[in-house]
C-alpha cells in the first residue's frame, strides 16, 4: 500500500497519510484509494515528483562556482537524484527514529539527529541554529496574531495560535486521532 | 573563488622529492588536498555565518511541497511538521553547494570548465559521508582523469610508490 498522499498548497483539507489507519472506512466510498500515483495508470509517483526541479538545483550550483564555469546538463540531473536521496537517506533515519519513540511526527529536531547520526557532521550545529532561529520567528508571528504562510500548509497554526505552536501536535505526543490535520 | 591554486610550486616539489616523480606527485596531490580541506573549511564558516544572518524563512531556494512529496515517498512516514521541509530546504541547499564544491575540485584538476557527472562521481567516491550516493554515480573506470598522476589518486597516494624495475 502506497500513501503517497497530494499536498496541494494552499488547501486545508488534505488527504492525509494517517488516515491510511482508516482504510476502507466511509471515506473514500467510491472504492478506490485516492492516494496520488498510489494505483494509477502510470505505476507510482511521477518522475518529476521525486525531484527538485533542475532549474533551482542548477541556480544553487552556481552559487559556488565560478563566474565562467558551466554545468552540463547531465551533472544537474545527476546532482538532481542526488539530492532526493539525501532527503530519502535522512528522513529514512529521522523516520526510524519516531517509530522507535512512538512519536507520529518527524519534526526538526529528528532531521538534526540524523543528520548528526548519519555523519553529516558540518551540518548539524548550522541547522540546529537555522531551526532555532526558525522556530523563535515562528513563536513571534503567532504571538503578533500572524497565521502560517502557504509555506507551512501542514501546519496547524490557524487553529492553534499559541505561542510555539509549531507542531502538529503538541509536543508531549499524545495520540489524537481526530484532530488529524496533518499531510 | 574555489580552485586548486594554480601557483603550485613544482620545482619546490621536485627538489622536495629525493626519489622519482612519484614523490613530487604525493606532494603535489598533499598540497591540494590542503587547499581543498582549506576551501571547504571557509566554506563552512561562510555557511554558518549566512545562516546567522538569515532572518527570510518564507522564501527558499527549493519548493517545499515537492521537499514533503519526496519525505512522504517513505511509507513509514507519517506525520511531518511544519517545520522539517523549511529545516530540509536548507540542508538540502548547503548539500547541494557541499557536492558541488568538492565535484568543481574534481574539474579543476583536470583543467575543465564544465562540471561533469564524472566530476560528482569523483567528489562522491572520495568523500565518506557520500557512500549512500554510490549506486546513483556507478564509476566508470579509466574514462576520464587524464591529468591523474597530478590529481588525487584514487585511494592511497601510496599506491605510486612502487619502484619500477
Amino acid at each position: 500500500m502506497v500513501v503517497v498522499a497530494v499536498v496541494d498548497e494552499g488547501m486545508a483539507s488534505l488527504t492525509t497519510v494517517d488516515m491510511a489507519d482508516n482504510l476502507g472506512s466511509s471515506m473514500e466510498s467510491d472504492g478506490h484509494h485516492n492516494y496520488a500515483g498510489a494505483d494509477s495508470g502510470d505505476g507510482g509517483v511521477k518522475e518529476q515528483d521525486r525531484l527538485l526541479p533542475i532549474a533551482n538545483v542548477g541556480r544553487i550550483m552556481k552559487q559556488i562556482m565560478p563566474q565562467n564555469a558551466k554545468i552540463s546538463k547531465e551533472a544537474k540531473e545527476t546532482m538532481q537524484e542526488c539530492v532526493s536521496e539525501f532527503i530519502s537517506f535522512v528522513t529514512g533515519e529521522a523516520s526510524d527514529k519516531c517509530h522507535k519513540e512512538k512519536r507520529k511526527t518527524v519534526n526538526g529536531d529528528d532531521i538534526c539527529w540524523a543528520l548528526n547520526t548519519l555523519g553529516f557532521d558540518d551540518y548539524v550545529e548550522p541547522m540546529k541554529r537555522y531551526l532555532q532561529k526558525y522556530r523563535e520567528m515562528e513563536g513571534d508571528r503567532a504571538a503578533g496574531g500572524g497565521h502560517s504562510t502557504k509555506a507551512s500548509s501542514s501546519s496547524d497554526a490557524r487553529d492553534q495560535p499559541s505561542a510555539g505552536a509549531h507542531f502538529m501536535f503538541d509536543p508531549s505526543e499524545r495520540s489524537k486521532p481526530s484532530a488529524s490535520r496533518g499531510f | 573563488m574555489i580552485g586548486v591554486a594554480t601557483g603550485v610550486p613544482y620545482a619546490a616539489a621536485a627538489a622536495a622529492s629525493a626519489g622519482g616523480p612519484y614523490q613530487a606527485y604525493q606532494h603535489l596531490y598533499n598540497q591540494q588536498q590542503q587547499q581543498q580541506q582549506q576551501q571547504l573549511q571557509m566554506f563552512w564558516a561562510d555557511q554558518c555565518r549566512e545562516i546567522e544572518q538569515t532572518t527570510d524563512f518564507k522564501n527558499h531556494s527549493l519548493p517545499l511541497a515537492r521537499i514533503k512529496k519526496i519525505m512522504k515517498a517513505d511509507e513509514d512516514v507519517r506525520m511531518i511538521a511544519a517545520e522539517a521541509p523549511v529545516v530540509f530546504a536548507r540542508a538540502c541547499e548547503m548539500f547541494i553547494l557541499e557536492l558541488t564544491h568538492r565535484s568543481w575540485a574534481h574539474a579543476e584538476e583536470n583543467k575543465r570548465r564544465t562540471l561533469q557527472k564524472n566530476d560528482i562521481a569523483a567528489a562522491i567516491s572520495r568523500t565518506d559521508v557520500f557512500d549512500f550516493l554510490i549506486d546513483i554515480v556507478p564509476r566508470e573506470e579509466g574514462k576520464e582523469d587524464v591529468a591523474r598522476p597530478l590529481g588525487a589518486p584514487p585511494t592511497d597516494p601510496m599506491s605510486y610508490y612502487y619502484v619500477q624495475q
